[in-house]
């Protein structure tokens, strides 16, 4: 129910703030423009409805195409895309987590300030890096690790996994870590080494069971999703941008060229 | 706080980039030189963009303007924007915060799940929709300045985010109106206002210049965002010329600019996108060394305990010792 009413309120938010650009575009001259707001907002729920109706105009293919059976091909791959980066997050995060836990305390401690220092690194930059990696590869060894550019209906998946991957493990690995060295300090880790048991022991079955869950509910407030969304922006625009159209020239035609195109074409000139 | 390292280093490479930003422009002026080709023995060998080499430490950018200048110039309108989205987002959020904790105490939880509710646009997508009739050069060209398109940048920047984070101040400093020694300046009479500034302030102060810090790092990364979909800090320059149309650019050389124009040019001169996201990175790096070291100047009860326990020392039992005190037990006292 709660998460309904979110979602619910989250549509509001972003239909308001769609409308934004025309009272922006009239303050910037001088004037309020309301009325142009209200109405604005008052088109764009009007026009939500029916929703099978809705298009958006595609520029590669020079038309309107309708929004609803199209979307979910798109959809269907960037989930894709994002769940196996997730998911491959999770299992190198704990692998690294578990593996740096029999490590001495010391050398703990260097690795949580590396991860906390790598965290910094902005997201373009491991995009960025990524793909001039894959192509010096390439060049050294002749092996193309991942598809860079695609043509028709092939699709890359290493190299975005890779890109998104990259950033949510840091993040997961350095909260994992905080929350195994949390749990280590428990009684029952004490008595498990009293009793004999070895690290590894200790560590994979005791700790693991208890710190895992702990490590998914902060997950949920730490900003993973916000990360894997951050970046998504970050790939989205890059391979639907430049890669599926190598040759592109800029014409000034669009805000974002011709791709794709944010804006309506009714918004007032500023 | 000074004397920390991490803070001093992180301190310095932001100061470096901004002092070195005015003093490049007081020294060489505010356009970067710039070289067509590159001459070896009489001969062209190549044109720009140049390679970065010994003379030209960063390369040229396709119209041969030296990047490392251009990188320079442009330092102290990044760096500064970001500074000041941040300062001012806590500046209406920090209050925002406490008075949505103490005096709307009550409205907090149905406020900030409407606040929740903005976690789901994503920021760079909603700052692009919102800034592009600000930012995007019009047919006919900006009604605006230079620094008043940067000032409202600056505005909307910071105002995107203030719900999220006052209701993050809020909650804080809700969990904190339930300890005990709160209810205690309450029944001894202070009001809301004495409590804000005498008790919930002094609490938070390290969360909120931590808090300040993550706003700048946030900024950072959204500017980059925004440079990748054509909106500059402070205007793009469009040019609706349709034969020879340039690509869009920015106007001043702030670094996320320098970033969008040239992203396309990253298999044949990768230094040209590359330099300034790790400028980027390097700055962002900058300010998470600055808050680490505050953060550590701030706690040096940590440090003290663990230096104690690590000069604790260790009782060895010295064997010659023992074998001497046990053999002389045994002759002075035979049992009798």
């Amino acid at each position: 129910m709660k998460g309904l009413l979110n979602i619910l309120l989250a549509i509001a938010g972003i239909i308001l703030a769609a409308s934004l650009p025309t009272l922006i575009a009239g303050w910037l001259l001088g004037e309020w423009r309301w009325q142009e707001y209200v109405e604005s907002i008052r088109s764009t729920v009007i026009g939500l409805w029916p929703v099978g109706d809705i298009t958006f105009f595609h520029y590669r293919a020079g038309q309107e195409i309708a929004l609803f059976p199209n979307v979910f091909a798109y959809i269907a791959y960037s989930l894709e895309i994002l769940f196996i980066a997730l998911i491959a997050a999770v299992a190198v995060s704990l692998a690294l987590t578990v593996a740096t836990m029999l490590l001495p305390e010391k050398v703990r401690e260097r690795v949580k300030m590396a991860l906390y220092f790598l965290e910094s690194i902005p997201d373009l930059l491991i995009i960025m890096t990524a793909q001039l990696l894959v192509i010096a590869f390439f060049k050294q060894t002749g092996i193309l690790v991942s598809k860079i550019a695609v043509a028709g209906d092939d699709r890359i998946y290493w190299l975005p996994v890779l890109c998104l991957a990259i950033l949510p493990t840091i993040q997961l690995y350095r909260l994992a870590m905080l929350t195994f060295q949390e749990e280590e300090r428990q009684m029952y880790v004490e008595l498990a080494r009293a009793l004999g048991f070895s690290k590894v022991y200790i560590v994979l079955v005791h700790m693991f069971r208890n710190a895992i869950i702990s490590v998914f509910f902060q997950s949920k407030k730490n900003d993973v999703v916000h990360a894997v969304e951050s970046i998504c922006i970050g790939i989205d625009v890059q391979f639907a941008r430049h890669y599926a159209v190598p040759q592109r020239q800029y014409e000034s035609d669009g805000l974002f060229g011709r791709d794709f195109q944010l804006f309506p074409a009714d918004v007032p000139a500023v | 706080m000074w004397k920390q390292p991490y803070f001093l280093i992180g301190f310095s490479i932001l100061a470096f980039f901004l002092v070195g930003s005015f003093v490049y422009e007081w020294i060489f002026g505010n356009v970067p030189r710039q070289i067509y080709y590159v001459t070896e023995n009489g001969r062209a060998v190549e044109g720009a963009p140049i390679s970065p080499s010994w003379q030209y430490p960063l390369g040229t950018d396709q119209y041969g303007y030296d990047l490392l200048g251009k990188l320079m110039l442009g330092a102290k309108y990044t760096i500064l924007a970001a500074l000041a989205v941040a300062a001012l987002r806590m500046l209406i959020a920090v209050p925002a915060g406490y008075i949505l904790g103490t005096y709307l105490g009550k409205h907090r939880k149905w406020l900030s799940s409407f606040a929740d509710s903005m976690h789901y646009i994503p920021l760079t997508l909603f700052a692009a929709y919102v800034l592009a009739p600000v930012l995007w050069m019009p047919p006919e060209g900006f009604s605006t300045t230079l620094w008043e398109r940067i000032a409202i940048q600056v505005v909307m920047m910071a105002l995107l985010t203030v719900p999220i984070v006052s209701i993050l101040i809020a909650n804080e400093a809700a969990l904190l109106l339930d300890k005990e020694y709160i209810l205690a300046a309450k029944t001894l009479g202070a009001g809301s206002s004495r409590i804000i500034r005498k008790h919930l302030y002094p609490q938070m102060r390290e969360k909120i210049a931590v808090l300040y810090g993550q706003q700048v790092m946030e900024t950072f990364i959204v500017l980059a965002h925004l440079g990748l979909l054509n909106l500059f800090l402070g205007g793009t320059k469009v040019s609706y010329d349709p034969w020879f149309g340039d690509p869009p650019m920015s106007i001043s050389y702030e670094w996320a600019g320098l970033f969008g124009s040239t992203f396309r040019y990253l298999q044949g001169a990768p230094w040209l996108p590359l330099m300034p996201v790790l400028f980027i990175g390097l700055a962002i790096f900058a300010v998470s060394l600055m808050m680490e070291g505050y953060l550590r100047s701030k706690q040096p009860k940590l440090q003290k305990t663990r230096q104690a326990a690590q000069e604790d020392p260790l009782v060895e039992w010295d064997r010659q010792q023992l074998r001497e005190k046990m053999v002389r037990l045994k002759n002075e006292d035979p049992p009798k």
